[in-house]
Formats: C-alpha cells, structure tokens, sequence
C-alpha cells in the first residue's frame, strides 16, 4: 500500500470510462445507422418496421449492413467520428 | 422469404447514408439549468469544445437563452436557462418556456453548486417544472436529467492531486478525503432529487453483445439494453452477486442515476459525465453528438494544469519570490 495508491486507481476507473465512452458513442452511432436503414428498407419494401424485423434474412442483411455504412461514412466524414 | 437484389441493396446502402448524413446535420441541443454562478457555460465549453461567454462576477444570464454553435458539421444549439427561485414573477413567466425547451432538447443537464449547501431553490424549482406532469412525463422528463455538481475544485483541501501523465498532458484527481466528501455529497442530492421522482425511470446502456438474462426488468436489442425502474445500491449488488458476467453493464445501469460531481477547470470527472450523457441519449447520439465530442476530455496541458493550482510564495522583507509553481521544471 502507498499513500498513492487511491489516486493511482482513480486513474485507472478513468481510462476505463474514457473506453466505456468509446464504446458507448460507437455503439449509439451503430444503433442510430440500424435505424435508419430500417427505415429506407420499410420504404424500399412498403412493409411496416415491426414486420421486417420478423424476416430473419432481412435482419442478418441489415446487421451486416450497419458496420459497413459506419466505416464508409466514417472514412469519408472523419470529423463526425472521434472515435 | 424472396433474397434482395445486388441493386436493391446497393439502394439500401445509398439511401441510408444520405439519410444518415440529413440526420447528422439535424442540431444537436443541450439546455442546462442552474442558479446564478453555478458553472453552466463553463461546463458546456469543457464538455463539448465550445467557446460560451463566462462572467465570474456578474450573472451572464437573465433570461432562457439561445446560443447557436457552429460545428465543422452541424450546429450545437445552447439552451442557458436561468436559476428559478431568483423572482417570483420572473419565475412565472420562465417556467412554460422551461418546460418546453426541456423537452425538446436532447441532454438535460442539471447544475449545483457542489459547496453550496442550501438546495432549496433548485427542489422548488424542480417540483415546479414537474407539478403539472403526468407520472409518466415526469418519468421520461427526469430518465432525461442528468444532476451535476460543478465546482468539485472549489473543495481544495486537502489538497488535489495532479497526475503528470506524460510531457504535454496532466490529470487532477482530488484526495482521498476530498473523493469521499464528494461521493457523500451526490448521494445526498441524489436522495434529494432524484428519489422522489424514481417511479418509471428507464436506465440504458450499450450492448456489447451477448446480453441475456431472465429478469422482466430488462429489455435488450442488438446495441443497447434497458433496465426498467431506478437501479439502488442494492439491487446492483444483487444482480452483479447472481450474474457476475454482466458486473460491467449493471455498474454502467446504476450510473446513470448517480449525482455527477465534476470539475471544468480541473476537467474531473467529465468522462464519466459524458458517459452518463451518451447512455441516456443512446440512438439519438447520432453523428451530430460526435461533431462536438471532445477527445481530451480527461486531461489538460500539464502547464495550464500548474497554473490552476499554483502557490506563489514571496518574501515582502526582500521583495522577491520565494516560489512559483508555473516557473518551476518539473
């Protein structure tokens, strides 16, 4: 035990939240990316949300879709995207 | 289930982005409320970059104001609602256009003192923005509020600790005794506030994946999970006892509702802060959030870090210093 050893955890809680944080915007941007196309796609197929969200194949198409469009709207308007 | 087309994904992908990019350049709004002298746009510009004006002598803020912030995308629009409880009839005519400008912003940030100890003004306050509400719009109104106590520096004995974490960056952290004296705090303004209003809270987070468990308290997509209700001391230590694999999202749950004390000088605490902020907005942190996202959150430059907490020592018989930390190599 060291008379630093409180500030020392301190931290280390830190740089675990500034990776929670990392996680967190990431995974709010995926989140709001899924939206959105399934959005488009209930307009693309004229059938509600709730229903596609039925079709397993539709959601797999969709799941793979999200990291795709992230990592292209990432590339090309980096100044969205700190992380 | 008929496949989709090369085309009709290819139309798919086009469409969500250029929605995307529209929703993007949607403006991102943060009302921030708090007496007189509390800290708001200082706390604003350290959380989010920006460059509000702060007037540590006389009250910046009169009336509800509207201050737009240009992004390199995107606008940050700035609610600044004054401390109610200065007038009576000021606060008649301020609390529908409150009422309003809470709903429509995306974070709500709520400012106290954190060396005040008087807390009147702001319970008042807020029972008078909940008053008319139903259970469920109080509900939904306080899962938006996050509670801040600003100022943690202004608790400078013992003394803080500053942490050089490499040539250019430093980081504060307060003394044992002062992180105590601050954790006792929140949860004093915790109980104060938060508690009487816990019923139909809705605690989020993100989902890493995996997430599965058989309570009816949650709820759970691909990306985030939902615990239904006010999560206490107990009931964290109940769930991380019964699903110690999931320790890390509970911890997150229960952190949401917690009293934030942080510092924006001393830049304390505002990761947490921001975590708290991005968990309760979830899908709508949409990329408009990130155009104000502040990578240096934690830290400042070592040399401005020297200043704040800076002694200078002279000797008046001689008329010279004796000791100035900014001057000193360390």
């Amino acid at each position: 035990m060291s008379e630093f050893d409180d500030i020392l955890q301190q931290i280390k809680q830190n740089n675990q939240e500034r990776e929670q944080l990392k996680h967190a915007v990431k995974s709010a941007n995926f989140d709001s990316i899924g939206e959105v196309i399934w959005k488009v796609a209930a307009k693309l197929l004229g059938e509600h949300i709730s229903i596609l969200k039925k079709r397993p194949f539709l959601r797999l198409i969709i799941e793979e879709l999200v990291p795709i469009v992230y990592h292209f709207i990432r590339e090309n308007w980096t100044l969205f995207f700190p992380y | 289930m008929q496949a989709l087309s090369q085309e009709q994904i290819e139309r798919l992908k086009k469409e969500a982005i250029e929605s995307f990019v529209k929703a993007a350049n949607a403006p991102f709004i943060v009302a921030v409320i708090g007496q007189t002298g509390v800290g708001k746009s200082s706390l604003i510009n350290a959380l989010f970059n920006t460059n509000l004006k702060t007037d540590p002598v006389k009250p910046c803020t009169m009336a509800i104001e509207k201050v737009v912030v240009k992004g390199n995308q995107g606008e940050l629009w700035f609610y600044d609602l004054p401390g109610i409880g200065e007038s009576e009839s000021a606060d008649a005519r301020y609390i529908e256009d409150y009422k309003q400008k809470l709903f429509e912003a995306d974070v709500v940030l709520w400012c106290l003192h954190c060396d005040s100890r008087s807390v009147t003004f702001d319970v008042a306050a807020l029972n008078k923005i909940l008053v008319s509400f139903s259970a469920e719009k109080k509900a939904q109104l306080m899962s938006k509020i996050t509670f801040v106590l600003t100022k943690a520096d202004t608790l400078s004995h013992p003394a803080w600790i500053l942490a050089k974490m490499d040539n250019t960056w430093g980081m504060f952290a307060p003394s044992k005794v002062t992180r105590e004296i601050l954790e006792k705090k929140a949860q004093y303004y915790q109980e104060t506030f938060l508690l009487p209003y816990r019923h139909g809270i809705v605690s989020r987070t993100y989902n890493e994946g995996n997430f599965k468990i058989d309570d009816p308290r949650f709820s759970w997509d691909t990306y985030s999970i939902a615990f239904q209700g006010f999560m206490d001391e107990a009931t964290l230590s109940q769930l991380k006892g019964k699903y110690p694999h999931y320790q890390e999202v509970f911890q997150r749950l229960y952190q949401n509702y917690q009293v934030v004390p942080c510092s924006s000088s001393f830049r304390f605490n505002l990761n947490k802060l921001m975590l708290v902020i991005v968990n309760k907005m979830g899908k709508e942190a949409i990329a408009r959030f990130n155009n104000f996202l502040n990578d240096q959150l934690d830290k400042l430059p070592f040399a401005k870090a020297k200043e704040y907490s800076n002694l200078i020592v002279i000797d008046p018989n001689k008329n010279r210093k004796l000791f100035d930390l900014t001057e000193t190599r360390i």
